[in-house]
């Protein structure tokens, strides 16, 4: 908790300097909603999950959470972000884009798109950078579900 | 074919292929009426002169105009080949001589790519290069304009070189000067200098020309010259510089180097970390029943945006889960271990007091059982709005 009372800007730098046209930094919306979202679970799930397909169901839970609010803070400005929210609304692709990744540069991009969300019907150009502003995003997630858990299982032993 | 390319060179910068038409006279625009730098070029005017008198015969309708502007010939051997000139930096020269300068001598396998930004630091790179006049020469301005990428030490010993390689080939007859002129062009184009220098010498052409489209990519040292190979180079530059702004994203990326290894490097960076938001999400669903308590201070923390009357409420929230000594609170605790959920209770309680503050303002510091079964029930319908968000299961 105290390293959440403390740091409660902290962002990456290089999100901080980028784009952000919203007034709040990267890593403040991304932990707001991710915030909201997991209180909305919490207020769905049981405290303690007896079965192990409950816990299952808890985890995926989660995790989409973490992923919506993810794509949500981002917004539609972002590929990546728009693939995710696409597949969040249910709405399988609206364009099934054939995979163009141009291979003549020697570049394995396949596997990228594969890996980032919405990759699939881009140009390595505009594949490299949304994997940079996914890895920007991901590790501002990663560390806000890190204090996250920090804090609660501080909180849970000073308790 | 030859006559082509040289009308092509002389004439307008825009097209690759040497197959494609010249359009002569659309593009004019660029024989500026400057005779600053006309004073060295006469004996190559007049050979000049005499190509342009043989090419109008042997193509009048092509060239109409060709022979009609008088200084043309003056600027053509300006920025051809043939004179002896030195080496100089560009930007010294006015803008309306380095134009025509540059868009001469378009060499024949120049690339037009559409798209390419003109990177690189042009100033330095000019001043590196040794200068004798302050005229903008064709072959200072070839020269210069070929771009290699290399440093600049090399490019000032390439630049003697070709320089040689001018001055041996001014020696020839005009008649043969077409071949000539191509041909140092062609060695030129390999005697590649900085190409950073030949964009900002393209971006220096750029507003007193014509609006264009293209962007002009001067071919490199060694490399192959034509269209496609030149458009791809751009491209693999452009996607090398995206490589660089990964390398500083992903960390211990400094050493590796190569494109193959470097993406493999973020595959696997961006696979751990997805990795990491599973587990994290894992343990977080497990560890649930604490989280309302920095569910909620974080949103005291982090939400900027919440009205004033938040503040008391969430004040009190943690108040309300720390200090158990305060008499309400306590009533309230007691009351709430006593009831079936009591954690997903308080947990509604907190983030559905933090949601909607404004809607109940005056409820929370009383505490009642009745408050709490109200409030309940609005986290309750709040839940029913939201379970669409809770329900999913994104399989990523």
């Amino acid at each position: 908790m105290s390293s959440l009372s403390q740091n409660p800007k902290k962002t990456l730098s290089f999100s901080s300097t980028m784009k952000n046209p919203n007034y709040n930094p990267l890593k403040k919306r991304l932990a707001s909603r991710f915030l909201k979202a997991m209180g909305r679970l919490k207020c769905k799930m049981s405290p303690f999950p007896a079965t192990i397909e409950e816990k299952r169901r808890r985890h995926r839970a989660v995790r989409g959470a973490a992923y919506a609010s993810m794509a949500s803070a981002v917004g539609p400005r972002r590929a990546w972000s728009r693939a995710l929210l696409r597949k969040m609304k249910g709405r399988k692709r609206a364009r099934r884009n054939p995979r163009n990744v141009d291979e003549r540069f020697g570049l394995n991009l396949n596997q990228l798109c594969d890996v980032v969300p919405g990759g699939e019907g881009m140009d390595s150009r505009s594949l490299l950078n949304e994997t940079a502003h996914y890895i920007k995003c991901l590790v501002a997630q990663v560390q806000i579900m890190r204090e996250i858990l920090h804090s609660s299982s501080s909180s849970s032993t000073t308790l | 074919m030859d006559k082509q390319h040289y009308l092509m060179n002389a004439g307008i910068p825009l097209q690759i292929e040497a197959s494609m038409p010249i359009p002569w006279s659309s593009d004019q625009s660029f024989f500026n009426p400057n005779s600053s730098v006309d004073h060295h070029f006469d004996s190559d005017a007049f050979a000049l002169r005499h190509l342009i008198g043989k090419l109008d015969r042997s193509s009048p309708a092509a060239l109409p105009s060709l022979a009609a502007d008088p200084g043309f010939a003056e600027r053509a051997a300006k920025f051809s080949c043939f004179g002896s000139r030195s080496f100089n930096g560009r930007t010294s020269s006015p803008p309306g001589s380095a134009t025509p300068g540059q868009s001469m001598v378009a060499l024949p396998r120049v690339a037009s790519s559409p798209s390419l930004k003109l990177n690189g630091s042009p100033p330095p790179r000019n001043r590196k290069l040794p200068g004798s006049g302050a005229n903008s020469n064709e072959e200072s301005s070839v020269s210069e304009q070929i771009p290699s990428g290399e440093t600049g030490s090399n490019s000032r010993k390439r630049k003697s070189a070709s320089r040689g390689k001018n001055k041996d080939h001014r020696s020839n007859s005009p008649k043969e000067a077409e071949e000539d002129e191509n041909l140092k062009r062609s060695k030129q184009t390999e005697n590649c200098e900085n190409e950073q220098e030949c964009n900002e010498n393209k971006t220096n052409q750029k507003p007193p020309e014509p609006p264009k489209d293209y962007i002009h990519v001067r071919a490199r040292r060694g490399q192959a010259t034509d269209s496609h190979s030149l458009a791809e180079r751009v491209r693999r530059e452009k996607i090398s510089e995206r490589m660089k702004l990964l390398q500083d994203l992903v960390p211990g990326c400094n050493k590796v180097t190569g494109k193959a290894l470097m993406l493999d490097e973020i595959i696997n960076y961006v696979q751990s970390l997805q990795r990491q938001v599973e587990f994290l999400s894992m343990k977080l669903a497990s560890v649930n029943p604490d989280m309302e308590n920095l569910l909620s201070k974080d949103m005291y923390q982090q939400s900027t945006s919440l009205p004033q009357q938040m503040y008391p409420l969430d004040s009190s929230s943690p108040a309300y889960y720390h200090h158990h000594q305060n008499v309400q609170q306590q009533q309230l605790h007691s009351t709430n271990i006593s009831s079936v959920d009591p954690l997903p209770l308080d947990a509604s309680l907190g983030i559905q007091i933090d949601g909607f503050a404004q809607n109940l303002p005056q409820q929370f510091p009383a505490f009642t059982e009745d408050d709490l079964h109200s409030i309940v029930q609005m986290g309750f319908i709040h839940n029913t709005v939201q379970n669409q968000t809770s329900n999913m299961k994104v399989e990523l």
